[in-house]
């Protein structure tokens, strides 16, 4: 492989081609390119978080609008995981500072966000346990008690696993160790990071890595309050009754849109996966009671099912269903309404 | 969570000398070691032929699958023989993937 | 402002008896025996009061003081201003009148009050509060220890971590114990003695090693480390104190105190405590409360090096029994994961493993996945005995369909009460075109799938019977090619016997697994194998069943 003509700092021109390359699944034509780069100058950092970290977003991006495909997903994915390999392989600091912990929620397997911070703080000097994507919380504290870290670092993409990071969080903080929390499942602002009760939290890799070198956490998290508004059980006994309330809902939805009774085995499936995805949403919202988070998602997903010629109608049918079928629930009732207007502002030419 | 069903036995002699064995439920990791105590105490007895009706399982795990085997070389070791006169079409299945059809006497499929 | 009161009253009560036997002759008639007193009865009377009396004139010059008033402001005299010669600050004359304020006067705490007669006279009123002050600090500084020492009780029993605990000890003591603190753990093997500093004026935690040789430079750490009772901290010399104990910046110590960390029969570590030369020394009660934390962060440091010494045997001894790193191997990639049901995710009944071949030619490669009866660490550890098994017996025999009869009988001889295991196992031979060819036994065990480069699945038809259980083994082996890109992926039961799903209480199932492959045409193995289970986890919702692995063999994409 030649080497790249591309002056160091100049990484536009190399994101493109970066992303080129794993959206082929050419690890060997990736890794080179960063370690091309690495050698002609460009800090390890700067390719893990300008280079990187913007490909591996465009590629969601085109996931979701159904340009590429999830295998061609993954792939690009499971490249971009070998190449920050390569990375880290080459510029290796000795570490000065702490130690720190970093894992991934229960249950979430968008590792690559969370691994691209324990690279950087690794970079920074930190002395870095990464244990990978979906770490049950039993592991987590085990490892907590043997290495005796000074902070967990907990990356949550999808806010559905929010109550199991929250969890996580609080066993953390119960066996003394504060956590800084990251990753789009805490919101873009972090607000869910605070409700919960996260002794840190940062939008990016380096701001958590400024925010731990400067003001640094607590050295003993102090113990936090429950959350209030969970004593109405909405959260609980949605979680509870998903399976029927899925049943139910799949009964309905088919008796009320009749292309549904052609559908085969896998399509049906699928449907009542992303009726399945709205209930985990829900529960999520409920969970941090926060109407956005729900109707986010639903507008995004409406977005996500056009692209894949799923009409918004069936989005909003569904909503409709969960909401005559939660009669006891007027949190959770206010949500979906809200969901329905959003589902509607996704696609008002549809609508017509 | 999952709901299980009870894992039950009931023991009929059908004849002076064969037992028939009733089990229903899920037969797993959790409830594997009644059936060994079970199979423990039919052999010192007058058995000589042990039958099996499987059809009200609705799962059986690895252990559930090892304590038949149990139940199998008990019946062996006290010369008896051991036959499963019912069965549902997962445990057949469970039984090819096991090879076990080729150990356990099995009663014909019923369709082709 | 409640604990005043009391005094104050008793104050008022005194002030009033002797104001109205002053204001006396105005208001009543002075009787002789039986009648008013006399000014001889009067300043007798003033002059046996405990309270001290100041008269003094308009100018402020004292005109009368009783023996009360001499003794507790001896340098004040009649004739003389009664704020000179440095009681300035007890006669200030902008305190109001009646009321009552509390000012120190050499070794005294006193209470004064002014009070005016007329437009000529003031008096002034002095009590010596000492010792009551004295109690009410006592009983705030007990107040401040009983706090310490409950907020210092769930941060050292949070962790079961010897550093963490150590770290909790030396932050909890700065500042309310003294300026700096670190705690010294005793050396372990190679001689080193770890320790943590906290300090007031630093944000950040230090930490360190020393040699054992450089602890006794310290006066009393070489005695606390070896567990002796502490030295009171007048015996030692803080002018003694290496440079390297101290925070950068700190300066001199002014006063010391090492105290040993009390363990589980041995030293657990030591506590060493500095205060500024501008500090108060650590009098008897500051070193029975440093003794008292001593204690609990003692037993905190113990309890938690026994844990870090029993989960390092335990490390040690399921080392074995984690899955293996995958090797490298020519012309092929792996990938595998492994989701435990029990033991925090990281050993169980489900197993893979990967053979190398030995020096001989025409040696290949074994790869195996398999499944022990049972769960948890009984079943990992008669799972890590089927892996040395196979390693022993490769060197006997490498052909799978022989292998495995082997197995059988190294498992019916085996002492476990139910070693049933279920496999499957695959050789590996790599084609000079790029093909992998593979030669399956299957053991029991679901049959590995196919995905082909069409994007279609197939499933292996190797069968065979379950080891460990009958004394013949029926096997029907298979080969199978695998063209480059293509993939074969071995799987244990706890992934297609998964009970989940939109209903909750779907079974998961061949087929499913057979359409989640399928979709992963063109992906890299290692993102395969991620992929599966986590639609493996999603599958079960957060519910946690049973042993989950995963292998895949793939034939090395062309380039």
């Amino acid at each position: 492989m030649s080497r790249l003509a591309t002056a160091p700092g100049d990484l536009l021109a190399a994101g493109e081609q970066y992303l080129e390359r794993i959206g082929q699944a050419d690890e060997f034509g990736a890794v080179d390119l960063v370690l091309g780069l690495l050698g002609d100058g460009v800090p390890a950092e700067s390719l893990l978080l300008e280079l990187i970290a913007p490909a591996q977003r465009r590629v969601g991006e085109l996931w979701a609008a159904n340009r590429w495909s999830v295998a061609r997903e993954h792939g690009a994915t499971a490249v971009s995981e070998r190449a920050i390999a390569a990375i880290a392989a080459k510029a290796r600091p000795e570490p000065a500072l702490g130690r720190i912990t970093v894992a991934c929620t229960d249950g979430e397997y968008h590792a690559l966000p969370t691994r691209l911070l324990a690279e950087v703080l690794r970079l920074r000097g930190w002395r870095v346990d990464f244990l990978g994507a979906s770490v049950p919380g039993p592991h987590l504290i085990t490892h907590l008690h043997q290495t005796g870290p000074d902070a967990v670092a907990l990356g949550c993409a999808l806010p559905t696993r929010l109550p199991r990071a929250h969890a996580t969080l609080t066993a953390c903080q119960a066996v003394g160790v504060p956590v800084i929390v990251g990753g789009s499942g805490f919101g873009a602002d972090g607000r869910f990071a605070r409700l919960l009760g996260a002794d840190g939290w940062a939008a990016t890799a380096d701001a958590a890595a400024d925010r731990l070198a400067d003001t640094g956490l607590p050295a003993f998290p102090s113990p936090r309050d429950t959350l209030a508004h969970l004593s109405d059980e909405e959260y609980t006994l949605l979680t509870r009754r998903r399976g029927d309330l899925l049943t139910g809902a799949m009964a309905t939805l088919t008796a009320a849109y009749p292309p549904m009774a052609a559908y085969t085995a896998q399509q049906l499936e699928s449907t009542a996966e992303d009726l399945g995805h709205i209930l985990d949403f829900l529960s999520a919202a409920l969970y941090v009671d926060d109407t956005g988070l729900f109707t986010d998602f639903i507008a995004w997903t409406t977005g996500v099912l056009l692209a894949r010629a799923v009409p918004a109608n069936a989005v909003k049918a569904g909503l409709r269903i969960f909401h005559d079928e939660l009669r006891d629930f007027p949190r959770a009732r206010l949500m979906l309404i809200q969901a329905i207007e959003a589902a509607h502002g996704a696609d008002v030419e549809l609508e017509i | 969570m999952l709901e299980k069903t009870p894992f039950r036995t009931e023991v009929h002699s059908t004849a002076s000398d064969t037992m028939l064995l009733v089990l229903t439920g899920d037969l797993d990791y959790d409830t594997a070691a009644d059936l060994f105590t079970l199979a423990e105490g039919l052999f010192p007895g007058q058995a000589r032929h042990l039958e099996l009706d499987l059809s009200g399982l609705n799962f059986v795990d690895s252990s559930g699958v090892a304590a038949l085997i149990n139940v199998y070389n008990a019946a062996h070791d006290h010369d008896a023989t051991m036959r499963i006169v019912a069965l549902t079409s997962y445990l057949r299945h469970l039984f090819r993937v096991t090879a076990l059809d080729q150990v356990f006497e099995l009663p014909a499929e019923t369709h082709p | 402002m409640t604990a005043a009161r009391p005094t104050d009253d008793a104050t008022r009560v005194g002030g009033e008896s002797l104001a109205s036997s002053t204001r006396a002759p105005s208001q009543e008639p002075s009787r002789e025996p039986g009648g008013e007193p006399g000014p001889e009865l009067l300043r007798a009377l003033v002059e046996a009061s405990g309270e001290g009396v100041v008269l003094c004139d308009p100018a402020g010059v004292v005109v009368m003081l009783n023996a009360a008033a001499a003794r507790m402001a001896p340098e004040v005299t009649v004739g003389r201003p009664a704020a000179s010669g440095g009681a300035g600050a007890l006669f200030d004359r902008g305190c109001p009148e009646g009321d009552s304020r509390e000012a120190a006067h050499g070794p005294r705490r006193l209470r004064v009050r002014r009070e005016a007669f007329g437009v000529s006279h003031h008096a002034w009123y002095l009590r010596d509060v000492t010792a009551e002050s004295a109690r009410t600090d006592a009983l705030l500084a007990e107040r401040g220890r009983t706090r310490f020492l409950a907020e210092a009780g769930p941060r050292l029993s949070a962790s079961l971590n010897t550093r963490r605990c150590a770290r909790a000890t030396v932050e909890l003591a700065v500042p309310f114990l003294a300026d700096t603190a670190m705690v010294v753990l005793p050396p372990a093997g190679r001689r080193q003695a770890a320790w943590l500093r906290a300090s007031a004026a630093n944000r950040f935690l230090e930490e360190g090693a020393i040699s054992t040789a450089t602890t006794v430079q310290v006066p009393g750490l070489a005695e606390a480390l070896a567990g002796f009772p502490p030295v009171p901290s007048r015996w030692l010399d803080p002018g003694q104190v290496p440079q390297w104990l101290l925070p950068e910046g700190f300066g001199r110590a002014g006063h010391l105190l090492v105290t040993p960390l009390p363990g589980n029969g041995v030293a657990a570590g030591a506590l060493v405590l500095a205060r500024r030369e501008d500090g108060e020394p650590f009098d008897e009660e500051a070193e029975t409360l440093v003794r008292v934390f001593a204690a609990r962060a003692g037993t905190a440091i113990s309890a938690a090096a026994l844990y870090q010494e029993q989960s390092a045997t335990n490390a040690i001894l399921t080392s074995g029994l984690l899955p293996p790193e995958l090797p490298e191997l020519p012309g092929v990639r792996l990938a595998g994961s492994l989701r435990a049901a029990q033991q925090a995710g990281l050993i169980g009944g489900d197993f893979y493993d990967v053979y190398l071949p030995g020096s001989h030619p025409g040696e290949e490669a074994l790869v195996v996945l398999g499944d022990v009866c049972g769960k948890g660490a009984r079943a990992a550890v008669l799972a890590g005995q089927v892996r040395q098994s196979l390693r022993t017996l490769l060197l006997l025999e490498e052909r799978p369909e022989r292998l495995v009869p082997l197995l059988n009988r190294s498992l019916l001889a085996s002492s476990s009460p139910n070693p049933y295991v279920t496999l499957a196992l695959g050789a590996l031979r790599t084609a000079p075109d790029g093909h992998v060819r593979l030669e399956l036994a299957v053991a029991g065990h679901p049959s590995p799938l196919i995905l082909r480069r069409d994007g279609t699945v197939q499933e292996v038809s190797a069968r065979g019977s379950l080891l460990g259980a009958l004394k013949t083994t029926v096997l029907t082996p298979a080969t199978v090619d695998l063209a480059p890109g293509e993939v074969c992926l071995f799987y244990s039961d706890g992934i297609t016997e998964a009970f989940g799903g939109p209903s909750g209480k779907e079974m998961y199932g061949t087929q499913r697994l057979k359409n989640a492959l399928s979709t992963c045409l063109g992906m890299p193995v290692s993102a395969v194998v991620e992929r599966l289970e986590q639609i493996s986890t999603d599958w079960l919702a957060g519910t946690t069943q049973d042993d989950r692995a995963l292998l895949a063999v793939q034939a090395e994409p062309a380039r």
